[in-house]
């Protein structure tokens, strides 16, 4: 039995789910590959770790500490805390989105193109800004009898 | 106590009977928990919020169901909703306990053979690795893997509790196992 066929199995051969035919030649292939054995002992201990787990040690004050808990639990005011808690945090957001976008439409108007003509300040900042007029090469590629000049 | 006398009575508010209603399915909610968490304290914190969540809704059980399938439903969903809310912290709590002794996770020899601590280490990593594998699996195979190997319910008692047939099972916890597996497998391949 190939390892590859060996490893598929190894877990339900370790937790007795195979038939007694497969579980002889998974046995007999242990016996014979090292490399398997290996893994089969890690499985093993992982699988042992699992079993640990399942013998928790019990805390005998569980119910008093659920006891303790229900009876601090306000249920009124929770409730209206919780609900109000509930409802604040995405119309908060829904505050900060719209203030963004307001703000973004005032900066927007603030810096628009008829007030950028009429004040001369302004002017020489979006020239500087707007480089296009001094790159001629972009300009070129921008233009539409580009692709034609360049065959021609 | 029966399921429906369970119901009327702590619907009524009988401490008596919602005692004994904790005592007979702490140890069930726990190592469910547990299988999740993997983490004493945290599957204990979790656990109090199941049965707090039972005492404030038994009046909404309608009854569909057993009152422990009911139970572990509630135990699971609080379970992967804690692991929601804490995965950052988590990742940081397990790095930290890799360092500091005192906060374990289960899965370290309670012993505490402070004669061969290597063994310790040892025992932690494949503890942690076990742990990752489980946690990578998809959600319904983890939860059905959860539910067969740490509470040791049958593929019947897990069906109901996951609304799903039988067979459909069967396949997520056979999966889980060969998904398992082969990511123990790599893992062991790449450290040996």
């Amino acid at each position: 039995m190939k390892c590859n066929n060996i490893h598929r199995n190894l877990i339900f051969y370790l937790e007795g789910d195979l038939t007694r035919e497969k579980r002889e030649e998974i046995k007999s292939h242990l016996h014979e590959c090292e490399v398997c054995r290996n893994f089969a002992a890690n499985l093993t201990s992982a699988l042992e770790i699992i079993e640990k787990e399942k013998r928790p040690q019990m805390n005998s004050f569980l119910y008093t500490r659920i006891q303790e808990k229900i009876n601090n639990y306000d249920y009124n005011s929770n409730a209206v805390i919780t609900s109000a808690a509930k409802l604040l945090r995405p119309v908060l957001i829904l505050i900060v989105v719209v203030f963004g976008i307001f703000a973004g439409i005032k900066l927007g108007t603030y810096f628009d193109s008829k007030y950028v003509s009429n004040v001369p300040e302004l002017q020489i900042e979006a020239y500087y800004l707007n480089d296009l007029q001094h790159e001629s090469v972009e300009t070129a590629l921008l233009s539409e009898d580009f692709e034609t000049e360049n065959i021609n | 106590m029966t399921d429906r006398e369970f119901v009327s009575e702590i619907s009524r508010g009988n401490q008596q009977a919602f005692k004994l209603f904790v005592e007979k399915h702490q140890l069930s909610v726990i190592k469910i928990c547990t299988g999740f968490l993997h983490n004493p304290e945290d599957a204990e914190d979790v656990a109090q919020e199941v049965f707090i969540e039972v005492y404030q809704s038994i009046k909404k059980f309608r009854g569909d169901a057993k009152l422990s399938t009911w139970l572990h439903r509630i135990a699971v969903n609080k379970s992967l909703n804690y692991m929601r809310k804490n995965k950052i912290w988590k990742y940081l709590d397990n790095i930290e306990s890799l360092i500091i002794t005192d906060k374990h996770s289960v899965g370290e020899i309670e012993d505490n053979n402070n004669l061969h601590p290597e063994k310790n280490i040892e025992q932690t990593e494949k503890a942690r690795i076990l742990h990752q594998a489980v946690n990578s699996l998809s959600a319904n195979q983890r939860i059905s893997f959860i539910l067969n190997k740490y509470d040791d319910l049958s593929y019947k008692e897990i069906a109901e509790i996951m609304n799903t047939t039988l067979s459909a099972v069967e396949s997520l916890i056979h999966r889980a196992k060969i998904n398992l597996q082969k990511k123990l497998y790599y893992y062991y391949k790449k450290n040996n």
